[in-house]
């Protein structure tokens, strides 16, 4: 791609980022949902080794 | 001597460790009277070699260690991860004191060293904030590490003295990790002509500290596992009940941190628009290390602790801390000077190499013997549940 000023430069750069932002947003989203998924299913079975 | 006694001495490691010492001995002598150009490769378009490239660079970011555990305890109150901070602290107070020794075989006159603090400040430079830095966080450090050394020498008072210090020395030692392990970053900002654009970014000296919290974090685990067979016998029942929490717990830390080094790395990317030197060489080999080193450590650890899978997480530890050595190298060394002709390119000597690993082993002996005597796995008689 080309650019011919700075202001095409800092606009393409930029549009890339927000979108970046967004992909990483929801990314965090689902890598905290997939971490934690289990936690529910571990403390169940940590309560009943202790009953 | 006996026969077990000198069994004991003479084991592998020992062995290893003693012919290191030899060589690096014979290594001191030449650098400090034939010079720097006696045992290095360096030269004008290369003054930075391995021994800023993996010395302090890596020796800095590996004793990140140290301000994560204790902030995640006594500032974030996770008092589960407590059995953690005396081996962290250690590892961090060595590893600092490892970086300073280290410098003086790099500085032309190390005993100058002293001087930009004392006697002729440039407040303007970061390489001074940097200085700055490790002076007082060894000397944070050393006052935190000090407690365990107290407790084994029976000095009650000065210990109940020193332990009061240990929040405002907590909260110290984060200020003044977050100065200095981003400033290491910010030092290559002035060579945007000479780092290759992969990985030059203005983002930098947050690359840096962001990495520098999840290979701190791996690097708990990854010495806790080495630690774990030869100094089984010093960890309490505490230490070995807390450990796998310990694990499970710092390991999905480091997932999330990793995630988020690794979106900064993105943003670095669209911010300069670089994608395009993504299809060459320098392209695949920063795909290396940003795909095998960050992403997939971050999934593995996510992973591992999304299963409680210890093995894995333990593995994954080892695979994070090469990756941020590798990333050090690659900001210091293989993407630095990068247009030069082959010929002109830095590869160590082996002199170099040589002096690296004796400063390790010499961590590892020092940390031996530190470990072996004083309460760093387990807790003193005397101040059960002191803390």
């Amino acid at each position: 791609m080309e650019f011919y000023t700075y202001h095409d430069f800092m606009l393409h750069a930029k549009n890339a980022v927000y979108i970046l932002m967004g992909l990483i947003v929801l990314g965090f989203v689902g890598l905290w949902r997939f971490v934690t998924a289990r936690d529910a299913d571990h403390e169940a079975e940590h309560h009943e080794e202790h009953h | 001597m006996t026969s077990e006694a000198k069994k004991s001495l003479f084991t592998p490691f020992n062995v290893f460790a003693g012919v290191v010492l030899l060589v690096g001995a014979y290594l001191t002598v030449m650098r400090f009277t034939g010079g720097l150009a006696a045992v290095t490769n360096l030269d004008d378009n290369n003054p930075w070699g391995i021994w800023i490239g993996f010395d302090l660079l890596c020796g800095v970011a590996l004793a990140a260690g140290g301000f994560t555990t204790s902030a995640a305890v006594y500032i974030f109150g996770m008092k589960k991860y407590h059995s953690a901070v005396r081996p962290a602290i250690l590892t961090a107070f060595l590893g600092y004191a490892l970086v300073v020794f280290a410098l003086h075989y790099d500085v032309g006159r190390p005993w100058r060293l002293p001087y930009p603090i004392f006697l002729q400040p440039g407040t303007t430079s970061l390489l001074y904030e940097v200085g700055l830095c490790v002076f007082l966080y060894l000397t944070v450090l050393f006052i935190e590490y000090s407690v365990a050394a107290l407790e084994w020498l029976g000095l009650k008072k000065l210990r109940g003295l020193v332990h009061k210090l240990t929040l405002l020395l907590t909260v110290f030692g984060v200020v003044l990790s977050t100065l200095h392990q981003s400033s290491l970053g910010a030092l290559y900002l002035i060579a945007p002509s000479k780092l290759h654009p992969l990985w030059y970014s203005t983002y930098l000296p947050i690359q840096f500290f962001v990495s520098a919290i999840a290979v701190g974090l791996s690097m708990v685990i990854f010495e806790g596992t080495l630690s774990h067979k030869p100094f089984h016998h010093k960890m309490d029942a505490t230490y070995l009940a807390e450990h796998d929490g310990v694990i499970l717990g710092f390991a999905r830390g480091a997932s999330i941190v990793l995630a988020s080094y690794l979106a900064i790395k993105l943003i670095a990317l669209g911010a300069d628009n670089n994608w395009k030197y993504l299809i060459s060489g320098w392209g695949a080999w920063y795909l290396v290390e940003v795909l095998g080193f960050v992403a997939l450590p971050c999934l593995l650890y996510a992973i591992g602790s999304r299963e409680r899978n210890i093995r894995l997480i333990k593995w994954t530890s080892g695979l994070t801390v090469f990756g941020v050595v590798l990333n050090r190298f690659n900001v210091s060394l293989v993407a630095f000077n990068w247009q030069l002709p082959s010929a002109q390119r830095y590869f160590p000597s082996w002199g170099e190499i040589g002096v690296s690993v004796f400063v390790v082993v010499v961590g590892i002996l020092v940390f031996r013997f530190i470990v072996t005597r004083m309460p760093i796995f387990h807790e003193h008689p005397d101040y059960k549940d002191a803390h």
